[in-house]
């Protein structure tokens, strides 16, 4: 089993960081991420085997993610980089299993940083299953790293910052908009203003998106969202809603609208696979997109020797999770003995300043665009919550009403039975729950046994040389 | 629909979908090279089309049968030129 | 301390428990049916699913043929889908040894009119089309009346079953001991109640020793880990239970393949799935099955097994003291015994025999002893 003093899962921002700040302190650290290069989704690279033509200026967000990733990929005799690596499984303590291609090995850890980031939400509704409605983010990286258009018209709905840029990008980039749907209203975003002037980038970035916007005013509703998505094999068409001042779809004001591809978004919610795999306490929170693990000011979570920073321990966005990446790195560092407390006190002071100012944003962005309750009325009883074995909303609400009130009773309806292992339906079946009058702080997740991500069996046919038990 | 010069991609090269040739460049994903093609089925889960949903690939939406291996996620799997590429059918027969 | 009246408490409502309390409220004893858990959520509903006849201690035979008549109706008694088929169990022959034991076996097992046959490594592979056809086998043995059913959904039936017959069910309250006085259990004591009867059932499977220790009496059982690693859903493309000398498959109605590997002893009742598990599944099944190293799994699960030490159950009343039936040590092959052992302990309760002789399954073979506390397995 190899042995690294730190070992760092997943490498944006919030990985990068952390394992920089570790090898700046001399300890010895593994980075594991599954793709091919560094940079998570948000810092994400185009493929090696395009080209770049001369583009327009780099945002600062841009700046700042190959500031990072250059200064992470240079040689660094304390950090070992495991690309295209994914953790499958924690069956010894301090120690992960990883497979990388068809090989798998273990690594040995004394601190072990989670950085597996975020996904994101929805709220679904009939026909959202159907090809050609995705997720926002999908999309945006579908436009920035494959240079791929979706469709002849797009149509994008949901709520918040990544709903703009996306439709900004798409509007830049020769898309025909169907429309943007936000559900909640424009000046309600104002209080984020404020907070745009304490992160450096965030201004410009969002008078950035704006402007496609400005340009194509027609296109943008306010307080408007889907209710269906119509199409046979493909989505063609879709119903969209007016929405009241608490988000609920105002029944006569439904409008069907022709359009070859859909996005849909209602923010994110943290990973929090790894974190459960590891016994890491989680608590369900609607404001935080679902269950997110419970850390101190420090990311140390309540294991021992285990952090969770960025999106992973709580949506941030890329400031904060680099912010967080940080200081985790930083306590563990000191953890280990290579710092003094008093050094380590004077160093972490301005991270955890940073920290609390950058945070407020996302703090306001939980507040405004949380989905309202109300707008969970587009699922019907015939909308499919689990996308993979098509359970029904209508199924899950018949369980419910036998008093099956938790995740786990819920399983015998094959909710997260199929291959995604309960990524796709478990929060929202949650939501389901707490929307039935659970308390959410009753709504425990599913246990996460090893395999995290789907193994095929020629792994393990292939590498059983290292037999244990 | 693709974007941007052509030559700004990798190099062209062909994969096979369902015993058609397609062509796809260097780069890409298949699922990304499939949708330009205007193909939006990647797998028929009883009756149900699913394709790329995610794209990160979170939600196994997008999995194909591909060089005979089946349940790849088509959205985290790079074109190669003659790669073998089927829509994944899944019949079950659930009892009712 | 509230304490509570009935005619009959059972401890544990796993399948057997379960049963047991079901047949007895229907035969109008009141009942209390109490688990330091919900229901069926250890052995029961973790088990491999599979509902067989053949390749049974001999002893459990007619036990087994009666219960899946039982089987048969059980879906519409419950009124739930349990996913019942009967499409068969087969268990494949790696050499000769094996191929002359199951020989004196189906023989055996036919003369109790069980349908079963032996079939020729190319019979095998007809049946079983998943199965390489270049494997090293010589022969199986086949039996189309047995087949599987779905743990959870069998699990999750019982409860409104349970409700519907008027059993007091009374979940994660576990039982801490019973209490005896002048020859006879009089009570089981959980944190919160003291509940008093005529008689006692300990059905509690890998905690039934524990128990039993309380009232000084030596149950000589011992736990296993089962592991079940589960697959992506797929096309049909196996069918029925198929066993082999590591492990067995079967596929669920809704596609997915249950891959059972070799169980382990354990000392400590700890559920994590090991590496092991895993490594065996790619150790064993491509080799029989080609076509499964292409396939994902997609998690795991385990359960506990309790063991008798010569593998047959034990289903019997405590000798020496009285009030007290014990039915545990069903090693790993209880699911289809259930409903009829259920019924069984019932009628012995009711009255003072059972239709079918249990004579096989008595504690007593092992020179059952109250003897004080020794090394048990202990709950993690």
């Amino acid at each position: 089993m190899k042995q690294f003093e730190a070992v760092v899962v997943g490498a944006g921002p919030a990985g990068m960081a952390a394992a920089l700040e570790l090898s700046k302190h001399e300890v010895n650290t593994a980075v594991i991420d599954e793709a091919e290069a560094p940079g998570g989704q948000i810092y994400r690279p185009i493929p090696a085997a395009f080209k770049v033509t001369a583009t327009k200026r780099m945002t600062h967000r841009q700046r700042t993610g190959r500031r990072l990733t250059q200064t992470f990929l240079q040689p660094n005799d304390k950090l070992t980089i495991f690309a295209q690596s994914a953790v499958w499984g924690s069956f010894e303590p301090h120690s992960l299993d990883v497979l990388q291609n068809d090989r798998i090995f273990k690594l040995a850890y004394d601190k072990l940083i989670i950085c597996e980031g975020a996904n994101e939400r929805f709220i679904p509704f009939p026909g959202w299953t159907l090809p050609g409605v995705m997720s926002i983010g999908g999309i945006q990286k579908l436009l920035r790293h494959q240079r791929l258009i979706p469709g002849k018209q797009i149509l994008l709905a949901g709520s918040g910052p990544l709903l703009i840029a996306a439709a900004a990008e798409l509007i830049q980039s020769g898309a025909n908009m169907a429309g943007v749907l936000e559900a909640a209203k424009l000046l309600e975003g104002l209080p984020l203003l404020s907070e745009m002037f304490r992160q450096k980038g965030l201004l410009g970035e969002s008078i950035a998106h704006a402007i496609p916007l400005l340009k194509n005013r027609k296109l943008f509703r306010q307080r408007t969202c889907i209710v269906e998505a119509h199409g046979k094999d493909r989505v063609e068409a879709a119903t969209i809603c007016q929405l009241d001042d608490d988000w609920r779809p105002v029944a006569a004001s439904e409008k069907v609208v022709k359009t070859g591809a859909v996005g849909i978004g209602f923010g994110f919610k943290p990973g929090a696979r790894l974190s459960r795999l590891c016994g890491c306490k989680h608590i369900f929170d609607s404001k935080k997109g679902g269950f997110f693990p419970v850390v101190d000011a420090y990311q140390a979570a309540d294991r021992a020797d285990i952090y969770v920073a960025g999106d992973a321990a709580g949506i941030g966005g890329a400031a904060l999770a680099e912010i967080q990446g940080r200081i985790a790195g930083l306590h563990a560092a000191y953890s280990l003995g290579r710092i003094s407390k008093n050094r380590f006190g004077s160093l972490i002071q301005p991270l955890l300043n940073s920290k609390e100012k950058v945070a407020r944003y996302s703090r306001k962005l939980e507040q405004i665009y949380t989905p309202r309750d109300a707008l969970y009325q587009t699922i019907t009883p015939e909308t499919i919550i689990c996308r993979c074995e098509g359970v029904t909303a209508g199924e899950l609400w018949e369980q419910m009403g036998k008093g099956r009130l938790d995740l786990t009773s819920l399983k015998p309806a094959r909710l997260g039975m199929g291959p995604c292992q309960s990524r796709g339906c478990e929060s929202i079946t949650a939501e389901l729950l707490r929307l039935e009058g659970v308390d959410p702080h009753m709504i425990k997740p599913l246990g996460l046994r090893p395999p995290l991500i789907p193994m095929p069996i020629s792994v393990f046919e292939k590498n059983n040389d290292e037999v244990c038990g | 629909m693709r974007i941007g010069p052509v030559s700004d991609r990798g190099a062209s090269l062909e994969i096979i979908v369902d015993g058609d040739p397609i062509q796809a460049y260097s780069g890409e994903t298949v699922a990304a090279a499939l949708m330009a093609a205007g193909r939006w089925t990647h797998q028929i889960h009883n009756g149900r089309p699913l394709a790329a949903f995610c794209n990160i690939g979170v939600c196994y939406s997008c999995l194909m049968t591909i060089n005979g291996v089946s349940g790849v996620r088509a959205c985290q799997t790079h074109v190669a030129d003659g790669l073998i590429i089927e829509t994944r059918r899944l019949a079950k027969d659930r009892l009712k | 301390m509230k304490y509570y009246d009935s005619d009959v408490v059972v401890v544990g409502a796993g399948i057997m428990g379960a049963f047991t309390a079901l047949r007895l409220a229907q035969r109008k004893r009141t009942v209390f049916l109490l688990d330091k858990g919900d229901i069926g959520r250890e052995s029961t509903g973790r088990c491999g699913g599979g509902v067989r006849q053949q390749y049974r201690d001999p002893a459990e035979l007619p036990l087994a043929m009666k219960a899946i008549d039982i089987w048969a109706g059980l879906a519409e008694e419950f009124g739930e889908p349990l996913e019942y088929r009967r499409h068969g169990s087969l268990k494949l022959l790696h050499n000769d040894a094996e191929l002359e034991e199951a020989q004196a076996r189906v023989a055996r097992e036919r003369e109790s009119a069980l349908d079963v046959d032996l079939l020729t490594p190319a019979e095998v592979v007809d049946f079983a089309p998943a199965i390489g056809s270049d494997t090293d086998l010589t022969g199986g043995t086949l039996c189309m009346t047995d087949g599987t059913a779905n743990p959870l959904l069998l699990a999750r039936a019982l409860g409104p079953a349970l409700d519907r017959t008027g059993v007091h069910v009374n979940t994660h309250e576990p039982v801490r001991r019973f209490i005896e006085a002048d020859g006879r259990v009089v009570s089981a004591i959980t944190d919160q109640a003291e509940y008093r009867a005529e008689t006692f059932v300990n059905a509690a499977g890998s905690w039934a020793a524990g128990l039993c220790r309380s009232l000084g009496l030596d149950l000589p059982c011992s736990a296993r880990k089962s592991q079940l690693l589960i697959t992506e859903p797929l096309s049909p493309i196996i069918r029925g239970f198929i066993s082999f000398g590591n492990g067995y498959i079967r596929q669920a109605l809704d596609g997915n393949l249950h891959l059972g590997v070799r169980g382990l002893p354990i000392d400590v009742l700890e559920k994590s799935l090991t590496y092991s598990a895993l490594i065996d599944a790619g150790r064993f099944f491509p080799k029989i099955f080609p076509f499964i190293r292409n396939i994902n799994i997609i998690r795991g699960f385990t359960g506990f097994t309790t063991w008798s030490p010569d593998g047959r159950p034990i289903i019997d009343k405590a000798a020496g003291l009285d009030g007290f039936y014990l039915a545990t040590g069903f090693c790993g092959h209880g699911f289809c015994l259930g409903p009829m052992v259920g019924q069984l302990l019932a009628e012995w309760i009711c009255d003072g025999s059972s239709t079918l002789d249990l004579s096989q399954f008595s504690w007593t073979r092992f020179n059952q002893i109250k003897s004080n506390a020794k090394s048990q397995p202990r709950e993690d």
